[in-house]
């Protein structure tokens, strides 16, 4: 459920959690600082500090990581500076906010201390400051060894994520190199000052309290002592306090005083330089109505004052003052451990580092010398001092190292062309270039193979674009004589237009004419058909004429001599109708050859006609096309015209392209040149 | 000596399918267009031009005048009796010719027998009788 949350609410719920837990610890601490009457106020108010405490690191915590939430919202989560801000937020929270936890632990248990101190006067035991001051040094110690590396922890994740996100968008990111060794000895530092400062305060407040304990104890022993002599004894009290003065001193006790007073609290024996009474005469007065015996030895001060009833008018009233010798070797033993983990924490944990970092480092710097300047081949072995996880590390970055540096060789040697080389070693790298090298070595064959072809085709458009060159050189002259052709042919048209429009007018008058000639030939065989009847009827004629001289004839005969004469004149009319008739024949063949010759000549008149209305029609067509044909000669001259410049223009680019075919053929030689440095391994075997 | 005489004979036709009938028993000569009856066809004989002039004549015989529808030239023959021959019987009457002339210098024309084309003597006669209409 953590997961789901924002980073800004898990590390405000993680250091709640963690303030609610360290708070009944702390109180633990208050226990032996102050009186049981203050530890009431303490407990109410240090819960509330800590809650004050909780939402001030709540706002810090909000405040650093808005910029990262902002980052991560779905609003702002394309923007550039947004990840590098919420970025450099995470890379410095951690430290930040370390140091802000553990003052604000601190100040939070000053607090509590400054509120108990106000508010319950006389709460504090004798050195309960010098223990309060170490619990808060103990305590900034110890929230920074919690805070800083929960706080790395609670924002790896989040860094990591900015870290592929600025990868992915090619963004760099502005990371300030950290000294590992340097936050781990502050850690190992602040884990071993904490807990002992810790300890240390209490034990010093355990000391404090023992010795005020044996110093009631002392006091009372001393009451009862001298209260037991001087009841045993009878003797003078004055020696008998000297005597308990000199005997307790040689206990070690600073200063012991003894008296007998009354029932009202008078001395009855010399008081001496410190008088008990006065220091503890309010707790006597309440003590002696009740009890035969006490012992009153208050926190805040180095004496203890007991008292014994002697009778019912004397009591011994006895003083014991201790020095602080014995909390000050404390402090002295204390202090020096402290100060030895102080400084051998961070030492050890500096040490410890190192041996982690350095080996790091090197990985770092040799990782950094490749990547950034590339100097594999150069880089010697690392050494390895010990078979754990760094070690390991190490050793197979060589491993690494010598896969490169055989690859840096390998690339070496066939960046010089040599493609024979082999390459060892498992994995991707090797096969991609194991597959590289073949894919390079089948490219320079057929690079090779192309190049030589290449090199054959450049010669070839050499020769054609030479060649294409003088084509077109010629064809542009064709061109030219082609359009001055045109320009001739154009006006040829127009002469022939113009001998058209001759032949036209011609053809139009001979189609009259023989229109006139059909009509004469039409009325010619008219007047031919009128001969033949005419001839017809002339031939009828003779025909009877013919008949009634054969008929005369006939009578003649029969008449006998008298009808010879007759006869005669009948023979003759017989010959003469038959002349006629022959000559009507004659006419009528006459007749018949001119009408046949009229529908003759009507037919080829037709004809004629014809031809003539086709020689008409064909001079008018010809004059049409002459005329188109003169519009589209000009038309094909300026065409020839504009062929003739693209035939120019064709020129000079087929120059240029056999300026290039050379240039080309020169690049093929030169590659095929270049092709032949690499040696494969088909070369190698031929 | 006395003179030979000379007998005188309307030809049809041309050499050598011309008949030839005796001119005294022709009493007239009339164009085909012009005559309107019945009349004996002898249009085969004569000529075989088919265009040539159609003329009917009117000869006497021994009976009833008749009509013969002819075809081709007619003109007039003139012959010694010496040269008009009698053809035998045998061979005349087979071809209803009588004479065969043979004057000197144009060949020969046989006569038709008239005597036989007589109405009593058509029997088995070769030519048909048809009526001629005028033409109009």
């Amino acid at each position: 459920m953590m997961s789901n949350l924002k980073l800004t609410a898990r590390c405000i719920l993680t250091f709640a959690v963690l303030d609610a837990l360290f708070n009944p610890l702390l109180m633990v601490a208050f226990v032996g600082l102050f009186r049981i009457d203050a530890l009431g106020v303490a407990a109410f108010i240090l819960p509330l500090l800590v809650l004050g405490k909780i939402l001030v690191n709540s706002l810090f915590l909000s405040s650093e990581l808005s910029v990262y939430e902002r980052a991560t919202g779905r609003n702002e989560r394309g923007r550039e500076d947004l990840l590098l801000s919420a970025d450099r937020a995470l890379q410095r929270l951690p430290q930040r906010f370390g140091i802000f936890y553990a003052t604000s632990w601190s100040l939070t248990y000053a607090l509590a201390f400054l509120a108990v101190y106000v508010l319950v006067p006389g709460a504090f035991g004798p050195r309960a400051i010098d223990a309060a001051g170490m619990l808060v040094a103990a305590v900034w110690f110890g929230g920074f060894a919690f805070g800083f590396p929960l706080a790395i922890m609670l924002t790896t994740a989040a860094a990591s994520d900015c870290s592929l996100k600025a990868r992915e968008r090619g963004i760099v990111l502005d990371r300030d190199p950290i000294g590992l060794q340097g936050r781990i000895g502050f850690v190992a530092l602040s884990l071993g000052l904490g807990p002992t400062l810790w300890m240390m305060a209490l034990g010093y407040m355990k000391e404090v309290q023992a010795a005020t304990e044996q110093r009631g104890t002392l006091s009372a022993l001393a009451a009862s002592e001298f209260a037991a002599r001087v009841l045993a004894d009878g003797g003078s009290t004055t020696r008998f306090a000297e005597e308990f003065r000199l005997s307790h001193r040689a206990r070690g006790v600073e200063r012991a005083v003894a008296l007998i007073s009354d029932g009202s609290l008078k001395p009855l024996t010399q008081v001496g330089d410190v008088d008990p009474i006065s220091i503890a005469r309010d707790w006597l007065k309440v003590e002696v109505e009740r009890n035969p015996a006490g012992s009153w030895a208050p926190r805040d001060r180095d004496v203890s004052v007991s008292f014994r009833r002697l009778g019912q008018n004397q009591i011994a009233i006895a003083l014991v003052q201790t020095s602080q010798g014995a909390s000050s070797s404390f402090l002295l033993s204390a202090g020096v451990f402290a100060l030895i983990v102080a400084l051998w924490a961070p030492l050890c944990a500096v040490i410890l580092a190192r041996a982690v970092s350095l080996p790091i480092e090197r990985l770092t710097r040799a990782a950094r010398e490749i990547v950034e300047e590339g100097k594999q081949s150069e880089m010697a072995t690392l050494p390895v001092a010990r078979n754990d996880e760094v070690g390991i590390l190490t050793d197979r970055f060589n491993d690494l190292l010598d896969l490169m540096r055989d690859l840096g060789t390998a690339a070496d040697a066939i960046a010089k062309g040599d493609l024979r080389v082999a390459i060892q070693g498992k994995g991707e790298l090797p096969d991609a270039f194991r597959g590289m090298l073949g894919s390079l070595r089948g490219m320079v064959h057929q690079i090779s193979e192309t190049s030589v072809e290449l090199g054959s085709a450049a010669t070839e458009i050499f020769a054609a674009s030479q060649e294409q060159e003088a084509a077109a050189a010629s064809q542009s002259s064709a061109m030219e004589e082609i359009s001055r052709t045109m320009d001739s042919l154009s006006e040829s048209a127009a002469h022939v237009s113009e001998a058209v429009r001759g032949v036209l007018s011609n053809a139009e008058r001979t189609l009259d004419n023989t229109d006139a000639m059909v009509r004469r030939i039409s009325e010619l065989s008219t007047h031919a058909g009128r001969i033949g009847e005419i001839l017809e009827v002339i031939r009828e004629i003779a025909d009877k004429s013919d008949l009634l001289a054969l008929n005369g004839s006939l009578e003649a005969n029969r008449a006998g001599e008298q009808g010879h004469g007759f006869a005669l004149v009948a023979s003759e009319m017989r010959r003469l109708a038959e002349r006629v008739t022959a000559s009507v024949q004659d006419v009528k063949r006459l007749v018949t050859d001119i009408r046949e010759s009229g529908s003759t000549t009507v037919m080829a008149t037709e004809e004629s006609r014809r031809l003539a209305q086709g020689t008409t029609e064909a001079a008018r067509q010809i004059t049409f096309v002459t005329q188109q044909q003169r519009s589209g000669t000009e038309q094909v001259s300026q065409s020839v015209k504009g062929i003739a410049d693209v035939v120019t223009q064709a020129v000079s680019a087929t120059a240029q392209t056999r300026t290039s075919a050379e240039r080309l053929k020169t690049q093929a030689d030169r590659l095929t040149d270049l092709v032949r440095r690499f040696e494969t391994a088909a070369e190698r075997a031929a | 000596m006395p003179a030979e005489r000379m007998l005188q004979f309307v030809v049809v036709g041309a050499a050598p399918a011309a008949v030839a009938i005796p001119a005294a028993a022709v009493s007239n000569v009339l164009a085909e267009r012009d005559f309107t009856g019945t009349a004996l066809d002898l249009r085969e004989l004569g000529t075989q031009r088919a265009d040539a002039g159609g003329h009917v004549l009117l000869v006497r015989g021994a009976g009833a005048p008749i009509a013969l529808r002819v075809r081709g030239e007619l003109d007039l023959l003139s012959a010694r009796e010496t040269e008009v021959l009698p053809l035998p019987p045998s061979l005349g009457h087979a071809a209803w010719m009588s004479h065969l002339i043979a004057p000197r210098g144009i060949p020969l024309v046989l006569v038709l027998d008239l005597a036989r084309l007589d109405e009593s003597h058509t029997l088995g006669c070769p030519w048909e009788s048809h009526s001629v209409e005028p033409e109009t």
